[in-house]
């Protein structure tokens, strides 16, 4: 059966590097990577293809940095 | 940006004061997105108290009052009475609502005024580096308690229902589903709303009362001590720091009173 | 500035009822009060009257709700005032400081009673002058006018309104127990002069932004579609907070400050009787000018060069009318029911031309046509 599935788009201008998205998701799709943005914080990044777009990383980011693009089967 | 955010937030005031990992950013979203499903952003008047979370309205491009300590919601009567068709939002923090503006909380649950006041709720005062509040548990740990808080906290929600709100809802900051919901259905009260979000605060009482847990950490204790409303633990022990979250109360048996200040007051005298 | 014009009428009526009226003919239609003696009539006689011009009435949890609930108001889109005394005034000064670095406009009554503390309820005092004018933290100025008579509290209590409407800021009528509760005869309506409010064109619009003149224009309301954001900390011309930037943030406070400093002439209003020829003169305000007049008026009567400033309009202080009288009086009088504190401001104007003699009185008593007399016959001489 085609699933619903996620692309993840992380504004990392926004970000603060909180972490609280990759604790949030399920299926360890956000993870932090090395990058640093302007104002200095670590990034998360998304691994391709393991979204299924729960929405729950861009629920609770304090930042609006983080928007789940969905893609129905 | 996220798109709700290029929608609605106030890009002059960014970027927000916010902590890496506070949950009032998240509250923020939830709100927001009551208010696009709604279309209410014309009809918004916001206030906010002194405090972090004073700070969330001042994101969001709507009209605005960042108002004294402890005295938004009185701010907030004026505003609603000059036109009561304003859709009028209150964020306050727990010391903001509860310590210096526990007095103005009261009367506006009395009077059953039709606003919506959202407490962000981090047990502690944030903004100024993490006192002791009226709602930090008993021998936390605090700036004014650094061996134990002799004091104990009382419930903003019990306190609201008693005093005589019509509308009484808590969360966590990691329940932004039923948060937006909670706004949205908040903003169709037709009476006092208060929202209580138990939130995450890495900063003050992630490092002072927690032992330095990180947000994520806390925001997971958080829903841990969270249980649903009709599912109260067992036994008194087993419900120390814990608190039911839901609606805890919903009903419209009260008159509302922009409604009752018509009937009773305006209906009532001669026109001169 | 239009003119209101209605029938006059002629009642008898305490001053307090007076304000309420001036309120009403200024166009106020929101009051937010608390019951304090001596002002409660104040509140008790809005409750009647708001709701039958269409306002708004609400009798607020505390003085402090009262007063906020005036600002929220305010910003909601009406005029709005409130009314109290002494301990609730001092309540109120936080507030007073949010409306002053926000270009509220906004009516505070004082009804003045003796104090310090619980002090003397149901007495007058004039104790409190320099609290309207310094009683909040920060730097800021107000404006405060000071009634002599009921016909006066109707009268400056309209020009209250219409000072805070054009100078965009918190003004007080500073009353007292004696005006407030004397009746005296008072005639109502007639041609009044009222500054509508005016919405601001929204194009382009900064709403903490002066013109030339230093002051702001017009005064926006909430749903309007200009996304005001009003802020309690230092801010810009946006309304974004600036607390950061020590030129913006000076630069606010000094607009804040000139706003009414560089416009005294304008707010400026004194009676002044008698004073082209004045050797000696009384310099006094509220309900002491009127044993103050008789007593000038007695003096001419026995061919003694007496005159009297009668300052309706305490602050901004009119230094300058002052000085003028300085440059032809030798000694000036200056009687309060205080410790002596306008006295200050008229030796700081004064500057050295003249004598200044404060003439306080405690407790509550009010100074005697007699007792004035005989101070300025014994200036006379010298």
């Amino acid at each position: 059966m085609a699933r619903v599935k996620g692309i993840v788009h992380i504004d990392e201008a926004q970000c603060k590097g909180c972490e609280l998205c990759i604790a949030e998701c399920e299926d360890q799709v956000l993870y932090l990577s090395s990058h640093r943005n302007k104002k200095g914080y670590l990034v998360p990044a998304a691994r391709p293809d393991l979204c299924r777009a729960c929405m729950k990383c861009e629920l609770i980011c304090p930042e609006f940095a983080i928007q789940v693009e969905v893609i129905r089967p | 940006m996220h798109a709700l955010g290029e929608k609605y937030l106030r890009k002059s005031a960014l970027p927000t004061i916010f902590c890496p990992g506070c949950g009032d950013g998240t509250v923020l979203q939830a709100f927001l997105r009551a208010v696009d499903k709604l279309g209410v952003r014309d009809r918004l008047a916001l206030v906010g108290g002194i405090g972090c979370s004073g700070w969330i309205p001042v994101y969001v491009d709507v009209d605005v009052l960042h108002v004294t300590h402890g005295r938004a919601i009185p701010f907030a009567t004026g505003l609603k009475m000059t036109d009561p068709s304003r859709k009028v939002v209150v964020f306050t923090g727990d010391g903001d609502c509860l310590g210096i503006g526990g007095n103005h909380f009261i009367h506006a649950c009395r009077r059953n005024i039709d606003i919506t006041v959202c407490m962000i709720n981090n047990q502690i005062y944030g903004m100024t580096g993490g006192q002791t509040a009226p709602t930090s548990p008993h021998e936390a740990i605090t700036q004014t308690a650094p061996v134990g808080n002799p004091e104990w906290p009382f419930d903003a929600c019990q306190l609201a229902i008693a005093a005589g709100a019509t509308h009484v809802v808590r969360y966590t900051s990691g329940h932004p589903v039923q948060l937006a919901r909670a706004f949205q259905e908040a903003l169709e009260h037709p009476g006092f709303s208060f929202i209580e979000v138990m939130t995450q605060c890495p900063t003050q009482t992630g490092r002072y009362m927690k032992g330095g847990l990180t947000a994520a950490e806390q925001l997971a204790e958080l829903r841990e001590l969270a249980y649903v409303k009709g599912r109260e633990p067992e036994g008194e022990a087993e419900r120390v720091g814990r608190f039911p979250i839901g609606t805890l109360l919903r009903t419209k048996d009260r008159p509302e009173f922009t409604a009752a200040y018509r009937d009773v007051v305006a209906g009532g005298v001669k026109r001169g | 500035m239009a003119v209101n014009q209605t029938q006059v009428k002629a009642r008898v009526i305490q001053g307090n009822e007076a304000m309420v009226e001036g309120a009403i003919a200024a166009g106020c239609r929101f009051f937010a009060g608390y019951p304090i003696t001596p002002a409660s009539e104040i509140a008790e006689l809005m409750s009647r009257r708001m709701p039958e011009v269409g306002g708004t009435f609400l009798q607020m949890e505390d003085e402090i709700a009262s007063i906020s609930a005036v600002m929220g108001a305010v910003w909601g889109g009406v005029k709005a005032c409130t009314a109290s005394s002494g301990p609730g005034i001092s309540l109120m000064q936080e507030t007073v400081g949010w409306g002053a670095v926000t270009d509220t406009p906004c009516v505070i009554m004082n009804v003045m009673r003796g104090g310090p503390s619980t002090g003397q309820p149901t007495i007058a005092s004039q104790q409190d002058v320099y609290q309207a004018k310094y009683g909040s933290h920060g730097d800021y100025e107000i404006i405060a006018l000071a009634p002599s008579s009921v016909q006066e509290a109707y009268e400056l209590t309209i020009k209250a309104f219409n000072l805070a409407e054009i100078y965009r800021v918190p003004v007080y009528v500073l009353s007292d127990e004696v005006v407030g509760h004397t009746r005296e005869k008072v005639r109502l309506g007639g041609d009044v002069e009222v500054v509508e409010r005016r919405a601001p064109d929204p194009e382009g619009y900064l709403p903490f932004k002066a013109g030339p003149d230093g002051l702001l224009p017009g005064m926006p309301a909430f749903n309007q579609g200009y996304r005001l954001l009003v802020d309690g900390q230092l801010h810009g011309e946006d309304g974004n907070r600036v607390g950061a930037d020590p030129v913006q943030s000076g630069r606010l406070v000094h607009r804040l400050c000139h706003k009414i400093t560089d416009h005294v002439d304008e707010i400026t209003d004194v009676e002044a009787l008698h004073t082209e020829d004045a050797e000696v003169a009384i310099v006094a305000y509220g309900s002491v000018a009127r044993p103050a007049m008789e007593a000038v008026m007695q003096a001419r009567k026995q061919g003694l060069k007496a005159g009297i400033l009668r300052l309706r309009v305490l602050w901004p202080f009119p230094d300058q009318v002052v000085q003028d009288l300085a440059s032809r009086a030798h000694t000036i009088y200056v009687p309060e029911m205080n410790i002596g504190k306008i006295c200050r401001e008229v030796r700081r104007a004064v500057d050295g031309a003249a004598r200044v003699i404060p003439v306080p009185r405690l407790g509550g008593i009010m100074h005697t046509p007699a007792e004035i007399l005989q101070l300025i016959q014994e200036g006379v001489r010298g």
